[in-house]
């Protein structure tokens, strides 16, 4: 809120306008010089003078000022209040608390040359349109017909020299003639582009501005590079630099670092430590004087390892075995056992899916359009993690897979072929609107763009790079040149003027097992089809037409549609990047070439990089996935065993796992972070191996029971002295219902199961044959995510989530006590109980608990629930609409309030 | 704040904490519902589950002193057409006919089917103390006009109707964001601890455009999500049981559950998050309750029926919404969403009997639900607002036979007409101006950042003050833009 004060300054401003002191700007004392200039200088040069531009800005003369800054123009001829130099120092913000502010006088001289503005758009109007300036107006309004794919009339208007050459109408430009030249007639004869087919292209007809962009760009010769301007290398280095300057003044964060693996200074002293994570945990326990917990049971303990590894808790038979295993290593094999289940892939796959913003629908539009073949990627995912996939191979197959082999001039298309291309769907999760026309214009592509660049930032590098796409970061040292660096690596395949729309994102090719698979079964049913139809032309009777007719539509119905894969590819000859002022696509400024980036290896970093790669020309995304995975990289291997980490203990080491930058939060336990780091390249990156590490250590084992003092001492568990209790995720919850009660379709992979919607709006997975599936397996569409799950916290991807939710609330209540489905399920627990066939009550309590909890009830639990199954049982038999029932089925009715209260319970939802 | 913000973006589980930060919270003005409900439990300890003061998004303080403390949003999904309803264009009768088209080529949805300037199929007249321009297909709307503020003024970015419904409701043209309830219950919690603090009445005939995420809680907890009350048969999804059982054995049932869950809890201490599950279970069964007399319009007497339209099929659905809507706001529900099936406002075809299709369905209910609000002494502290999510073109968009007769008006996202009412608004105001045609808002221009940041202040939130920490960025409703509270429509 603007305080009375400055209203009453500013209106003195406006009012004070019509007596303006302004001298004459076309005479012969020019304004800026005599009066803005020695304000500036005074008052603003500090930060955005000849040595230092801070948010890219410049104010030293007049080219300077109308560069504008990262932030976009500076000053708009004639509009003070569109004009960010004035409205900055206007509200205050500039110069910044603690500098010398402008006084009114000043402030108002600035306002009166800004609103007079002929001395602004003089220099304007001296100043040449560069190439530069006109490439990406081509290619917003033209190209889409007259470029690369398409090219009407034979004409290519990409460059000054395929303008020159024109097409069949000739020359689109004569230099020096505007007036003459086709490109201006045609423009201002309101042709082209023309304007019934503009939805149907995607393009916005020019502006005013525009076309006499280009004129006065052919006036002066089509110049390439503006004489006054600086070289965009030099701009962007610059850029960086003012980053770097930046990022010194606040301090690089230490995520920047190569980490390093340094055991505590002295191991020896925790000799009790069974692990070398318990020598860094314990160090920091013993630093604060905190005692940690025992040991959880060997109970606890299966049923915490087991939902935690494979997503479903132990069987009855699993945990006797465990609790009976005399073995000393009887813990190492459990876990050995578990991490290599296949239901270990759909657990941990899945939390690999929530980082990658996985949906198998487009999104965006009401339609949400369902993405066909996407669940091959999935399928890849969870394969990977079943396979224990080397991470860095992981990365570099979903960022880069397609230039990982020549898939083009393969023969065969073998499985690694086949998940190298798979791969890059990772790339191709955002929502996206653009399968229809009326949503495919440029900014709509660009945001899809944006939204890949900002799933790649946070589940890979740990950064908040999306920031820098309207303005240099604001905390990091990632300038806004960066960001678009980091485009022009993803614009092979990620280009907004060569879009190819979702519907066409698919290849043919799949591995050639599955292809012949395919081929074989269409011959076949072809076969049948020709026989069916040709004893059709032969059928004497009505009778035996209509059954052959029938024959032939059931053998047709089993045809498959053509097995395809969903990918990211290359494409060739991408447009140029230019970096887009305040992020908007009509403000373009230089062109930016495509770099490995240099962000990270910028001040005081160990992580040496070469500054002066060159521009690359192909397999540009290989090389940014080559640099991602360097052994000495500073955050890939620490964000990833930061996420690790996250799962087994609910706390993640950095808690901000999306954001290891200057505003992330600093690692509990940084040295231990590090070593993890290191021993995960040094291990292959395999993520089992550091799974192995993690889930052996006495700090994993420790029972959740926290005391007084530990909670008053360190009351997040910062410093792990317990296990913390947690709710089981959405889709462990589901599966864990669904296999406690027998219900659980394992069959993996493949197209996902369907779900429906019913009237009220509940939507449920649709039962199988045999059950239901696993949830990693159910169809993930965006609209119709199934209620249990949604209302459990499962995300939704915008674009991707980092981090779940753990929300409490009445509707989770409402949906586990009054679902049908969940009830239903109770009543399987409760029939395959009765079935058992023992009549003792405590056995038939135990039972229950031992399949659900995994333990026995305790003595106070099993006098409850006896005498609650006895009231039950009672009020069964004396309900009017049971009376004809027998005994035995008011006991399994009775039985089925009993299980479904167990299932309803706080100790089968969280785990210790 | 900031750091409250943080809070609200780790996991709840995570965000245990003592008595201490519970107070520097509190005292920060602004705390999330859920953790609201985290520490209520370990404040008050078993006390909680003798039900008095559990809460499920707890009131909370706010930044200014606010003019309204809850919000109907009548929300009229297709595009209603402005210069058709309430901004009357005398150059558009003159210039009827002539060719317009290329100079707003790039403006149009379907260029092929592109018409010439049409005028208004109805007839305008001046209504109220205030003169208020009113056409004629509603005229019970027509005697409210002096308790409204009407914006002619307001334009949005995007013409077609998904990202423009974004935007509209979360501000952004792109899934994923909180909705303005959302936002609006994360600020400012409920009156009611029985009822969820945002309620939407959709269509029992059909979801409107992008379905449910129009009151989707994004990136907030699900706790701020809209909940729907369904205004046939059971009101909130899952509220009662889906299968047959008596009463007394439900009653067994969940004494049984209940007395488990204390067990449990009772064995862990410093995990108060098992307490507000215990809590929610039982807000749950009070929902129940609440939430069913809340939708009991038998408690209506006749002539409120009547008034609303309830007795008539045209209106009855959309009557009974209204008239829900009420309830709920009496029983101190934040910020109710009434929707309609489908897009009744998209007239690109036959506008003369579309429109008037759209107002039959709509505006004496709504008309009647400003009188009942404003008779019950209801509307001075109640924010009703009406619009779409964009307005449409002074052309006309021709069918396929170009018959001039079945003519339409297309997208258009330069102007758009919305009103305002109660809560602090001026009655029987007009604020801005569109173009000669209609075609764009020239003076007093109201982004939808605008509208949003004006709604939040009438409810004592400021638009900068009200964001979450995600990513490392203060996410808010106005995201990173600097709205203006539009003073001039605020008494």
């Amino acid at each position: 809120m603007l305080s009375r004060l400055v209203l009453l300054a500013l209106f003195a401003i406006t009012v004070g306008y019509s007596t303006s002191a302004l001298a004459p700007a076309h005479g012969a004392s020019p304004v800026l010089e005599e009066q803005v200039l020695p304000i500036l200088t005074a008052k603003c040069s500090g930060c955005h003078g000849a040595d230092k531009q801070e948010g890219g800005f410049r104010a030293t003369g007049m080219a300077a000022i109308l560069a504008g800054s990262d932030s976009g123009l500076a000053i708009v001829a004639g509009r003070p209040e569109a004009s960010r130099l004035y409205e900055r120092i206007k509200s205050g913000e500039m110069p910044p608390e603690g500098e010398t502010k402008l006084t009114l006088e000043e402030t108002k001289l600035i306002h009166d040359w800004i609103a007079d503005g002929r001395e602004i758009r003089a220099f304007e109007n001296r100043v040449s349109v560069t190439t530069t300036r006109i490439v990406p107006l081509m290619l917003l309004r033209c190209v889409p017909c007259h470029g690369h794919r398409r090219r009407e009339a034979d004409l290519d208007l990409r460059s000054k020299e395929s303008i020159l050459r024109g097409g069949k109408s000739g020359p689109a430009v004569i230099s020096g003639k505007p007036e003459e030249s086709l490109l201006v007639q045609r423009i201002h004869a309101g042709e082209m582009p023309p304007r019934r087919q503009l939805v149907s292209v995607s393009v916005k007809p020019m502006e005013a501005t525009e076309v006499a962009l280009i004129e006065r760009w052919i006036a002066d010769d089509m110049p390439h590079a503006d004489p006054d301007q600086r070289d965009s290398q030099l701009q962007l280095d610059s850029l960086s630099e003012n980053q770097t300057r930046e990022s010194e003044r606040r301090k690089n964060p230490w995520s920047f670092q190569s980490p390093r693996a340094i055991l505590p200074s002295n191991p020896s002293s925790f000799p009790a430590c069974s692990t070398e994570i318990d020598t860094f945990v314990e160090a920091e326990l013993h630093e604060r004087k905190l005692t940690p917990a025992i040991t959880a049971d060997r109970v606890t303990l299966i049923r915490r390892l087991s939902l935690d590894l494979t997503g479903l808790p132990p069987t009855p038979d699993e945990i006797d075995a465990f609790v009976a295993d005399s073995h000393p290593l009887a813990y190492q094999r459990l876990a050995e056992r578990l991490l290599a289940s296949p239901h270990y892939g759909p657990r941990w796959g899945r939390h690999w899916l929530d980082v990658a913003g996985y949906a198998d629908s487009e999104g965006a539009q009401n339609e949400d359009r369902i993405r066909p073949n996407m669940w091959r990627y999935r399928d890849y995912v969870i394969r990977a993690f079943n396979e224990d996939k080397p991470y860095d191979r992981f990365l570099r197959e979903q960022i880069a897979g397609d230039e990982l082999a020549d898939y083009e001039n393969a023969d065969v298309i073998t499985d690694e072929l086949y998940d190298n291309l798979v791969a890059t769907g990772f790339l191709r999760t955002a929502p996206d609107r653009t399968f229809a026309n009326i949503t495919n214009f440029v900014p709509d592509r660009l945001e899809v763009i944006a939204d890949e660049i900002q799933i790649l930032g946070s589940a890979v590098l740990g950064l908040t790079i999306h920031c820098a796409r309207c303005h240099s970061h604001k905390f990091d040292s990632i300038s806004q040149g960066d960001y678009y660096q980091l485009a022009a690596l993803l614009k092979g395949a990620l280009d907004e003027h060569d879009w190819l729309g979702p519907q066409e994102r698919t290849l043919n090719l799949v591995t050639t097992s599955e292809r012949q698979d395919w081929e074989l079964d269409e011959k076949t049913i072809t076969a049948q089809v020709t026989q069916l139809q040709e004893q059709l032309r032969a059928a004497m009777t009505a009778e035996a037409k209509t059954s052959l007719e029938e024959q032939v539509k059931q053998a047709e119905a089993l045809r498959r549609p053509e097995p395809r894969i969903r990918a990211l590819w290359s494409r060739g000859e991408p447009s140029p990047t230019f970096l887009l002022k305040r992020g908007n696509y009509l403000t373009p400024g230089i062109e930016v070439p495509p770099q490995i980036p240099t962000f990270l290896s910028r001040s005081d970093s160990s992580f040496a990089e070469d500054q002066l790669r060159p521009p690359l020309t192909t397999k540009r995304r290989l090389a940014f996935a080559q640099w991602l995975t360097r052994d000495d990289h500073p955050l890939t291997a620490r964000v990833m065993v930061n996420r690790i980490w996250q799962h087994h203990f609910g706390r993640a080491l950095v808690t901000t796992p999306g954001n290891f930058g200057v505003m992330g939060d600093t690692p509990s336990h940084p040295e231990l972070l590090d070593w993890l780091s290191v021993k995960f390249v040094q291990d292959g990156w395999s993520v089992k191996q550091l799974q192995r590490a993690i889930v052996t250590s006495d700090a994993y084992c420790r029972s959740s029971q926290a005391t007084a003092d530990q909670i008053a001492a360190d009351p997040d568990n910062r410093f792990l002295t317990h296990m913390p209790l947690r709710r089981m995720e959405a889709e462990v919850l589901r599966d864990s219902l669904l296999f406690v009660t027998d219900q659980l379709d394992e069959t993996f992979y493949g197209p996902p199961g369907d779900v429906e919607v019913q009237p009220d709006g509940l939507v449920t997975s649709k039962r199988t044959p045999r059950g239901w599936r696993r949830s990693a397996f159910v169809l993930h569409r965006r609209t119709k995510l199934p209620t249990l799950l949604e209302t459990f916290d499962s995300p939704q991807m915008g674009p991707n989530c980092v981090q779940r939710n753990v929300s409490i609330v009445a509707p989770q209540a409402l949906h586990l006590l009054n679902d049908t489905a969940v009830h239903g399920w109770a009543q399987n627990l409760a029939e395959q109980i009765a079935q058992n066939g023992t009549d003792n009550v405590d056995a038939k309590i135990h039972q229950v608990y031992r399949i659900a909890l995994g333990r026995e009830a305790g003595s106070e639990e099993l006098a409850l629930s006896k005498s609650s199954l006895s009231q039950l049982e009672e009020q069964w038999r004396a309900n009017p609409e049971n009376r004809d029932e027998s005994q035995q089925q008011a006991k399994v009715r009775a039985l089925t309030n009993f299980c479904h209260a167990i299932l309803n319970s706080a100790a089968f939802s969280y785990i210790d | 704040m900031t750091e409250l913000a943080r809070d609200t973006e780790r996991p709840l589980e995570q965000s245990r904490s003592t008595r201490r930060g519970l107070f520097r919270h509190v005292g920060s003005g602004l705390c999330t519902a859920a953790l609201m409900q985290l520490f209520h439990t370990e404040m008050y300890g078993r006390e909680s589950t003798a039900g008095r003061e559990i809460l499920d998004t707890a009131p909370r303080k706010t930044a200014h002193p606010a003019s309204a403390k809850g919000v109907v949003h009548l929300f009229m999904n297709g595009g209603p057409s402005q210069m058709d309803l309430f901004d009357p264009k005398v150059e558009l009768d003159k210039r009827h006919g002539e060719d317009y088209f290329k100079k707003i080529a790039g403006e149009v949805e379907f260029p092929e089917a592109a018409g010439a300037l049409m005028k208004c199929p109805f007839k305008f007249a001046q209504h109220g103390e205030s003169g208020m321009w009113v056409s004629d297909v509603m005229p019970h709307f027509a005697k409210q006009v002096d308790k409204v503020a009407m914006v002619r003024s307001m334009h949005t970015t995007n013409l077609t109707h998904e990202p423009a419904l974004y935007k509209i409701h979360s501000g952004s043209e792109f899934i994923g964001r909180p909705s303005l309830g959302a936002w609006v219950s994360y600020g400012l919690g409920s009156e009611n601890e029985n009822l969820p603090a945002y309620v939407v009445l959709d269509d029992p005939l059909g979801l409107p455009v992008n379905g449910i995420d129009n009151w989707t809680s994004g990136y907030l907890p699900p706790v701020f999500q809209g909940t729907r009350f369904r205004a046939t048969g059971s009101p909130v999804l899952n509220l009662t049981r889906g299968f047959e059982e008596p009463d007394t054995v439900t009653q067994i049932e969940r004494e049984l559950l209940g007395k488990l869950d204390l067990i449990h809890q009772r064995s862990r201490t410093g995990y108060p998050q098992l307490g507000a599950r215990i809590a929610s279970y039982e807000l749950a069964a009070r929902m129940q309750i609440e939430a069913s007399d809340a939708l009991d319009l038998s408690r209506e007497n006749a002539a409120t029926l009547e008034m609303y339209g309830v007795n008539d099929p045209t209106t009855a659905s959309y009557g009974r919404r209204c008239l829900i809507a009420r309830r709920l706001i009496e029983r101190g529900v934040r910020f109710v969403q009434l929707f309609i099936n489908s897009q009744i406002w998209d007239n690109h075809s036959n506008i003369g009997t579309s429109l008037r299709d759209a107002c039959l369905r709509t505006d004496k209910p709504v008309a009647a639900l400003l009188q009942d609000l404003a008779q019950r002494g209801l509307l001075d502290e109640t924010l009703v607002l009406w619009g779409g999510e964009m307005g449409r073109l002074p052309i006309a968009q021709l069918p396929g036979d170009k018959d001039a007769a079945k003519a339409g008006r297309d997208h258009n996202k330069n102007a758009i007409c919305t009103w305002m009412a109660g809560g602090g608004v001026k009655r029987g105001f007009v604020l801005g101006k569109t173009d000669d045609l209609g075609f764009a808002a020239v003076e007093d221009r109201v982004s939808v950042e605008d509208w949003h940041a004006t709604i939040l202040f009438l409810l004592g939130l400021h638009h900068e003050a009200l964001f979450v920490e995600r990513n490392g960025l203060k996410e808010r409703l106005t995201g990173v833009t600097k709205p203006r509270v539009v003073s001039e429509v605020i008494a």
